[in-house]
Order: C-alpha cells, then sequence, then structure tokens
C-alpha cells in the first residue's frame, strides 16, 4: 500500500464521518422521523389546540421513530448480511466440492 | 393543425401494438416519448417530485377513475375534482369555518375575562408596591395565559384553520404533477396518453398538449381573480396593511397561470379550472347563514346575516366605484 492510497482512504474516512448519507439506514431514518414527528404534532395540534404541548409530542415522536427506524433498518441490514455469508459460504464450497467424492450433490442423488 | 398531426401520427404508429401494453416504450419511438426522455434528463429533483408516493398516488387514482367509469378523460378530470372538493376539502373548510365561529363567540367572555385582570392588576399594584412598568408586564402575562386556556378549553385555536387551509397545496401539487407526468406518457406506458389525445373537451381535443385557443388558462385566471376579490369583498372590516399586500400579491399570483398554461398540457388546466370554480362555490355556499346552520356552524357575532347583498354592495361601490 503506498502513501497515495492511504491518504485516499484517510479522506474517504474523512467524508464518511462528515456526510450523513454515508451512514447506511441514517438518511432514511431521518426522514421518517422528521415527518411523522411533523405530522404528529399537527395532529396532536389540531384535536387538542395545546401549541407547547404538540410541540413536545411532536419531538418526542421525532426522537422515538427515528431512533426506532434507525434499529430496525440496521435489523434487516445485518439479518441480510448475514443471510449473505452463509450463502457465499455455501457457495464456495460447492464449487470447492464439485467434482470430488464429498461432493453433497452426489449423495443427493444417491450415485 | 399541428396537435392534430402529431397525435394523429402517433395514433397511426402505435395501432398495430396496442394489445402490448408492457413493451410500448421500448419498441415504438413517439415524437412525445422523445419529449418524455428529454423531460428524464430534466434536473434530478423534478423526477423525485414525479416518483414521490403523492404524485403517484394521484395517478393511479385518476387512472383507477377513468377505467372505472369509462367516461372521457375530461369528464373524469371533471368529476376526480369535485369529488376532492366535496369529500375532503369541503368537509376540512366547514370544520375550519367552526373553528374560527367558535373563537369569535368567545369574544364576551374574553372581555370579561381581561375586566377581571385589569381590576386585579390594579389592585396587586398597590398591594405589592409594583411600578406602572412591572404591572403592565404581569396583565400582559396573564391574560396572554388566560386567553390560552380560554382556547385550550373550547378547542378553537386560531392556527388550526391555518393548518387545514394548508392541506389543500399538497392536494394541488400532486394532482397538477400527475396530470402532467402522464401528459407527457408517464410510468403506466402510453395508454393513459393516448386516450388523453383525444377525450378531451369541444376547442381543445387533444389533453396532452396545452390548449390551443388559450380559453383554459385565461378562465382559469378569471375564476382565481373571482376567489380573491369574493374574499376581500365578503367582509366589511377594515382591512390591516398585510392583508393589503397579500392581496394585491394573490392578484399577480391567479394572472400568472395565463404564462404558464401556454407550457402545461390542457389536462392541467382544467383541472386548475375545476378547483378554482368549486372553490369559488364553497366559498359562496360557506357564507350562507341557513347552509352554516344546517352544517352545525356555531352562530357568531361576526357572521353577516345577509352576506350576499354585503358582497353585492361591495363590488359595486369598490370595483364599480359607484355609490357612496
Amino acid at each position: 500500500m503506498n502513501v497515495r492510497e492511504v491518504g485516499e482512504v484517510g479522506r474517504a474516512e474523512e467524508e464518511y464521518k462528515k456526510n450523513v448519507e454515508w451512514i447506511p439506514c441514517m438518511r432514511t431514518s431521518f426522514l421518517t422521523g422528521i415527518s411523522s414527528g411533523l405530522g404528529a404534532g399537527i395532529l396532536f395540534f389540531l384535536f387538542t389546540s395545546r401549541s407547547s404541548q404538540s410541540v413536545s409530542v411532536g419531538a418526542t415522536v421525532n426522537l422515538v421513530v427515528t431512533l426506532g427506524r434507525y434499529f430496525q433498518c440496521r435489523w434487516d441490514r445485518s439479518q441480510s448480511a448475514f443471510e449473505a455469508r452463509k450463502m457465499k459460504h455455501a457457495l464456495t464450497t460447492m464449487s470447492e466440492l464439485r467434482g470430488t467424492e464429498e461432493d453433497p450433490e452426489l449423495e443427493r442423488r444417491g450415485d | 393543425m399541428l396537435a392534430r398531426t402529431v397525435s394523429a401520427s402517433a395514433r397511426r404508429a402505435l395501432r398495430p401494438q396496442l394489445g402490448f401494453r408492457t413493451d410500448f416504450r421500448s419498441s415504438v419511438v413517439l415524437p412525445m416519448a422523445q419529449k418524455r426522455n428529454a423531460s428524464q434528463s430534466a434536473p434530478s429533483w423534478l423526477i423525485d417530485v414525479f416518483e414521490s408516493p403523492p404524485v403517484v398516488f394521484a395517478e393511479q387514482t385518476l387512472t383507477k377513475i377513468h377505467e372505472l367509469s369509462g367516461l372521457p378523460w375530461w369528464a373524469s378530470i371533471v368529476i376526480s375534482t369535485i369529488g376532492i372538493r366535496v369529500f375532503v376539502t369541503f368537509p376540512l373548510a366547514i370544520y375550519s369555518e367552526a373553528n374560527l365561529a367558535k373563537l369569535a363567540s368567545l369574544e364576551p367572555e374574553a372581555r370579561e375575562i381581561n375586566q377581571i385582570l385589569k381590576e386585579d392588576t390594579v389592585l396587586a399594584k398597590h398591594k405589592f408596591n409594583l411600578t406602572e412598568q412591572q404591572a403592565t408586564k404581569l396583565y400582559r402575562i396573564n391574560l396572554k395565559k388566560q386567553m390560552g386556556l380560554l382556547i385550550e378549553r373550547n378547542n378553537c385555536h386560531p392556527a388550526k384553520s391555518f393548518f387545514l387551509s394548508l392541506f389543500q397545496i399538497p392536494v394541488w401539487v400532486s394532482l397538477s404533477f400527475a396530470l402532467r407526468d402522464m401528459a407527457f406518457a408517464g410510468k403506466y406506458g402510453v395508454y393513459e396518453y393516448m386516450s388523453m389525445s383525444t377525450e378531451g373537451i369541444f376547442w381543445a381535443k387533444n389533453l396532452i398538449h396545452p390548449d390551443p385557443f388559450l380559453i383554459l388558462p385565461v378562465m382559469t385566471a378569471v375564476m382565481n381573480l373571482t376567489n380573491t376579490e369574493l374574499y376581500q369583498l365578503k367582509s366589511n372590516l377594515p382591512r390591516s396593511k398585510f392583508l393589503k399586500i397579500f392581496h394585491n400579491f394573490s392578484r399577480v399570483a391567479s394572472v400568472i397561470v395565463i404564462p404558464v398554461g401556454l407550457v402545461m398540457p390542457s389536462a392541467a388546466c382544467l383541472y386548475w379550472f375545476c378547483s378554482a370554480s368549486t372553490a369559488t362555490g364553497q366559498q359562496l355556499i360557506l357564507l350562507s347563514p341557513r347552509f352554516r346552520r344546517l352544517v352545525r356552524i356555531p352562530p357568531s357575532p361576526k357572521e353577516d346575516p345577509t352576506p350576499y347583498s354585503t358582497i353585492w354592495s361591495n363590488f359595486q361601490s369598490r370595483i364599480l366605484r359607484r355609490g357612496k
């Protein structure tokens, strides 16, 4: 690894820290949180006419939904990453074993 | 003339393939499809708007109404506009009027509270040796608090009406964008686009082109102006400077429709016209005291018992400059 590559990796990391869009799930969770917070605040206001309380309701809903969406999204991501890893392992094993005596296909076919 | 030749050639090009709606855009190159491709290289935010859920929903609803009713496109646009007005906007407007009427009917109670607070302030001033400034500040804080409590008790905050009136904007925007998207052979293949090009009204048979005689944009502008003037004519109260600026701004905004109508497909213009004229009807009917009692808007001191003659006399004195 030469100097230039190291520099680029460093810059990418900096960008990563700066840019919210680069963090997986962050953008969707922010957007969902903001819109549902606004919606909940306005709805609460329409039903009760309490201005200060509806602001706190909106803020709370925003916080809860942002965090909830983020964790849910990361959970889904990790699940699918796990599935992908299992699939990759299965595919590599299959390619390694194909044509050898340990080929599971042989057993399955009953040859 | 140009419009007719384009749509005729498009129809000729499409005729053999009418059965295969899925494959349309890849197999047939239309003049309008080329235009669509040009609009796909348009700014990305515009594409985002076209693909946003409200616009997609509006498109699907319009298509469903057109398919289920079997009416020509102009009639389905008119019917969906009236449907939205009757089932969504009108109930919200009634609720918002009821809210304002409730607020206005609280005025005597508010005056009473104000009187009590003034007396209390005088007492407190003597009792605690307050300066004039401190006493005024105390009075203001208490007045604000008490008015807030009064409004909360009756659930009639004026901002409620404001939020409800804002709700029309996304509806209007998404329907306009949906119609524009469909008129440029949008997401659902060319079927809607094709039927739109033949199912127009008398002078604008082709709804995907701008109105050749500019009748629709001009009528829309006239209806918008009527709305603006009605809003101003229905009250006898002296107008604030802000209201005057707002009024002039909306006058300009109503006329801007005409140059925009030169480039918008007449489907969207037809929608605007219908929306504006139903808004006029809504504004007029919501003034009638009998209708207000019918939909249970509480009577308020600000309500005009003879709204239509007020409008007429205001029209004569302010716009025709007669009388007085």
